[in-house]
């Protein structure tokens, strides 16, 4: 959970460094078994990607990251500041931009004195291009402008963790560059620990530096991506983005013909 | 927030009932038609007054007896209003303890869904042997019709929320009072609307039908007594009259509602 004491409006460089880790972990849902003797780390200021079919366990695995989980088994060490940012905008249809983007910040405020740092939200808000809609309701705004909402609103408390559950999925074609485009934008100047769930290989291997491929529960497969950095959609073009595209495909064919 | 209410041109809109020529004429007409077959009716079969007196008799009655029907409408409004205000105000705390307590909620709430199809006719003679025959009794009946479809609808409409909204404010560490305020009654607004103006028609009937037992045992005279009373008389064409301001005290409490509490909560009623 998020505490008012990690939020600073410049306490950037001072920040630490996010280490999560999961030894051992094992979660069981309705008697179902969803995550199966997982360990995995995710340290430093590195976006790593997670891909799997349908209910392999991606998500459950970023909730359990979240604290919105509890393991049923083996050891969770996460950051207590973290963001997250949903497959839908999720955003509340009574508030404006500006108040969902705020909302995070009045939570973890609510116990202390003084007023919560509005210029942050709208800080954020330009920062994804928002500024001429911080007064709009979500209903007013596109499903792209909304995804970018609630990045925003995942971003307002300076996350060391930020964990992206399909924010794509939802978007055209263009959006989805776009939006991945801004996403490491972001990245690039704020520098966090990003752990994204996504169906789509080609965008985990483009805007990640590790790849991990998830099957019935289980991390199957960890993939170090050396593409240059900054990144863009352009280096799906890349021979190198077609070796590693080749080998996690491969490791995601052999899990659906296991 | 300051600046959201400085900015109401980016609110959402009130809802606005588009009151129109196309809208009203269809209205208009089918009130015309529905006084023509009456007519018809009473002239076709030659009906004497005792069993259906013709539509301007009960006009007539109407205004023969405007103040003795005003006089009741207005005290069967008082107790419908003050049962109707009561039975919300107890329905959102019975709905907020249920939320709050989880297991208090799931054992009373089947009680809830089973008291919603007790008949008020019913209820209501025991209601007034226990509570004595005055305006209070007629209150209470009226509450008790009302409370609870209300706690229903207000648990149902709290149990909408999006799964995810909900994971939001878990991980900036919401606890149940700051979830309930900050989300499950607000993904409730639109249900209370909707079920304060069926519980308005609900407060209505109770009233009526309470005063039926209550009789003129108090010096507060509602509809409901008087229908009795002209109804023994054979009255038919007051009985009409008075049946038609019951009808109208209905409609009147429904769009008082709609309007006071679509402005009310405005904010949240538009998705």
């Amino acid at each position: 959970m998020v505490d008012a004491a990690t939020v600073s409006a410049s306490a950037d460089n001072s920040r630490p460094i996010s280490v999560c880790r999961l030894d051992s972990v094992d979660v069981a849902l309705g008697g179902q078994s969803v995550l199966r003797d997982v360990s995995v780390q995710f340290a430093g200021e590195r976006v790593t990607s997670i891909v799997g079919a349908s209910g392999c366990g991606k998500t459950t695995l970023l909730r359990v990251l979240a604290g919105l989980q509890a393991a049923s088994g083996g050891r969770v060490q996460t950051d207590d500041n973290v963001g997250f940012v949903f497959q839908k905008p999720a955003l509340l249809p009574w508030l404006t931009a500006r108040q969902n983007v705020l909302l995070p910040l009045e939570m973890i405020w609510r116990h202390r004195r003084g007023a919560v740092p509005t210029e942050t939200a709208d800080e954020w808000l330009r920062m994804v291009g928002l500024e001429n809609a911080l007064e709009k309701f979500p209903r007013q705004l596109s499903g792209g402008m909304q995804m970018r909402v609630s990045l925003a609103r995942a971003m307002v408390t300076r996350p060391s963790l930020l964990l992206l559950d399909e924010p794509l999925s939802a978007l055209d074609e263009m959006l989805r560059e776009k939006l991945g485009e801004l996403i490491l934008r972001l990245w690039t100047r704020r520098r966090f620990t990003a752990v994204m769930v996504t169906h789509n290989v080609a965008e985990a291997i483009w805007m990640s530096h590790r790849v991990l491929v998830m099957d019935r529960g289980r991390v199957i497969g960890d993939r170090a991506i050396d593409l240059p950095w900054p990144r863009s959609p352009a280096m799906q073009r890349d021979d190198r983005f077609d070796n590693h595209f080749r080998h996690v495909a491969a490791v995601l064919r052999g899990a659906a013909s296991a | 927030m300051t600046n959201d209410r400085l900015h109401r041109s980016d609110g959402p809109p009130v809802v606005d009932p588009a009151i129109s020529p196309m809208v009203v004429g269809p209205i208009i007409g089918a009130a015309g038609g529905m006084i023509a077959v009456w007519y018809a009716l009473v002239w076709s079969f030659d009906l004497p007054p005792i069993v259906l007196p013709p539509p301007h008799a009960v006009g007539s009655a109407m205004v023969e007896h405007a103040a003795a029907l005003g006089r009741a409408t207005m005290i069967t409004a008082a107790a419908s209003v003050v049962g109707l205000a009561a039975a919300a105000g107890l329905a959102m705390m019975i709905a907020v303890v249920f939320d709050l307590f989880p297991p208090i909620g799931r054992a009373l709430f089947p009680y809830v869904l089973a008291m919603q199809t007790v008949p008020v006719v019913a209820v209501a003679p025991l209601l007034v042997l226990w509570s004595g025959y005055t305006f209070r009794s007629v209150v209470v009946v009226v509450v008790i019709v009302c409370l609870f479809p209300i706690v229903h609808s207000v648990v149902e409409g709290m149990r909408r929320i999006d799964p995810d909204q909900e994971d939001l404010l878990r991980l900036y560490g919401a606890n149940r009072w700051t979830m309930l305020w900050r989300l499950r009654l607000p993904t409730a607004a639109g249900e209370i609307v909707t079920v304060l103006k069926t519980a308005a028609a609900l407060a209505v009937i109770g009233a009526i039908v309470a005063e039926f037992f209550v009789g003129n045992g108090t010096s507060s005279v509602g509809l409901g007594y008087l229908m009795t009373a002209w109804q023994m008389q054979n009255m038919t064409d007051r009985l009409i009259a008075a049946i038609v301001a019951s009808a109208m005290l209905g409609l009147s409490l429904y769009g008082g509602i709609d309007l006071i509490s679509g402005w009310l909560l405005r904010r949240y009623l538009v998705r």
